[in-house]
């Protein structure tokens, strides 16, 4: 069996989606030979927090404007600057695991509003790593495609979902943001697995 | 495909009476309002996700009123009254009545009451029985469906919440009916005969797929599907096309 793999950076938002969709294609034109599965390129340094400090303040700025902090995480997160390297890899954690709940909600709700089981996605997300029996690598971004070329190797069989531009990440920024990401993630699908 | 998409498009330019709100009506068809309201949403999604300025909301849409944008999408049973009044033949009400029986929906009270039955009985005893077979059916048919389609990756709960009778209203007039299956299809066809006889609208399809009604899930998925394969390469063909 081949599998086409959809890639993101952390194969929390955008992947899972994509992968529920080209999974439901292949379902309902019984194209049994076929398998969807996601990854994401940058999910072992989001979960372990090996990411550049500017990033990191990036996601502990956006936990502190969306409020998702309590009173105490919010004292020790407004006093950090650059140069705190262990106490900013220490608040990204907890910032980002609440960013990540909030991510989850709003998928979900977007997912639902559009008519999807947001149960149907996968519930772990997985590092992308070189497979046996991959038949298309279908990336968000550009960056997604070097990086996955960086992991595959230059022959891999990978390209943008949509060849006219990356996908945008829509990492807590609301459900309709979320709404119009898997609109896009849709219509890229049905139209790179007609081509393909 | 192409053809069809050629030989439409001047029906939706040309035709006013398809307008009724600004919309253009498309019905969606089968005997209970069953499935068919499952093509109805699949219809309406499909035309929500090709929609790339992001105007409509689907689940306001869904909760709210069925147009949709320039496309009315609707959907209703060609039996749905005969189904919930009891008016159908004795043969059909002692089937129903059976599948009741062996799917074990009815209490021990229900179940004495109903085993004497056979087609000599009082058809008013008939008539009872099968209300109240009918209604656990329904429940269950219900349950399948939403099963089916969570499996299968949808939310069910945008389904539309009631079963409407096919009927046709003065003044409205789709420009294509799709049902699913060629019964539904002669009954529409019979009650549009003066349009169709004209060489006007509507264009009756017929997708073919079994009643799944507590059949079980995987019935459901199967007919589902169908449907949703069915569903987007008419709706393609009638908006235009693909137009991702």
């Amino acid at each position: 069996m081949k599998t086409i793999e959809l890639i993101c950076s952390a194969n929390h938002d955008r992947s899972p989606v994509g992968e529920l969709f080209v999974q439901q294609y292949i379902n309902f034109m019984g194209l049994q030979e076929l398998k969807a599965t996601s990854s994401g390129t940058s999910l072992h340094d989001f979960r372990t927090g090996n990411v550049p400090v500017k990033g990191a303040l990036f996601y502990i700025h956006q936990a502190l404007a969306l409020d998702l902090l309590s009173a105490q995480e919010r004292r020790i997160a407004e006093a950090l600057d650059e140069t705190n390297d262990d106490l900013i890899t220490r608040a990204y954690l907890i910032a980002n695991d609440k960013l990540l709940s909030l991510a989850k909600h709003q998928k979900a709700q977007a997912l639902e509003e559009l008519g999807f089981n947001p149960r149907k996605l996968k519930s772990h997300c997985d590092q992308t790593q070189a497979q046996v029996n991959v038949a298309a690598l279908w990336c968000m971004t550009e960056k997604h495609v070097t990086d996955v070329q960086r992991i595959y190797g230059a022959d891999a069989p990978v390209m943008l979902l949509d060849e006219q531009g990356d996908i945008v990440d829509p990492y807590c920024l609301g459900v309709p943001v979320y709404k119009d990401t898997i609109k896009h993630i849709w219509s890229a699908v049905q139209k790179r697995i007609r081509v393909w | 495909m192409e053809n069809e998409k050629v030989a439409r498009i001047p029906h939706l330019v040309s035709s006013g009476d398809n307008n009724i709100s600004g919309g253009v009506q498309v019905e969606v068809v089968d005997s209970r309002d069953d499935m068919a309201s499952v093509g109805r949403f699949f219809a309406q999604q499909h035309l929500e996700l090709k929609n790339p300025d992001g105007r409509f909301d689907l689940e306001q849409l869904m909760y709210e009123e069925d147009s949709f944008g320039e496309y009315l999408i609707i959907s209703s049973g060609t039996c749905v009254a005969n189904f919930r009044t009891g008016n159908i033949p004795v043969a059909s009400a002692l089937l129903y009545i059976n599948q009741a029986l062996e799917l074990g929906l009815l209490s021990a009270q229900e179940r004495q009451t109903i085993e004497a039955l056979t087609e000599s009985s009082d058809t008013s005893l008939i008539k009872t029985g099968y209300l109240i077979a009918n209604d656990k059916l329904l429940a269950l048919a219900g349950q399948q469906r939403a099963q089916a389609l969570e499996e299968l990756g949808f939310n069910p709960r945008l389904l539309k919440a009631q079963r409407d009778q096919t009927v046709r209203i003065r003044g409205d007039s789709p420009v294509m009916i799709l049902c699913m299956t060629e019964n539904d299809g002669i009954t529409v066809r019979e009650m549009y005969a003066d349009k169709i006889k004209s060489g006007g609208i509507p264009d009756v399809y017929c997708f073919g797929v079994p009643d799944p009604y507590c059949k079980g899930v995987k019935f459901y998925k199967d007919v589902i599907s169908e449907i949703w394969v069915g569903m987007r390469r008419h709706i393609d063909g009638f908006s235009g096309g693909c137009t991702y």
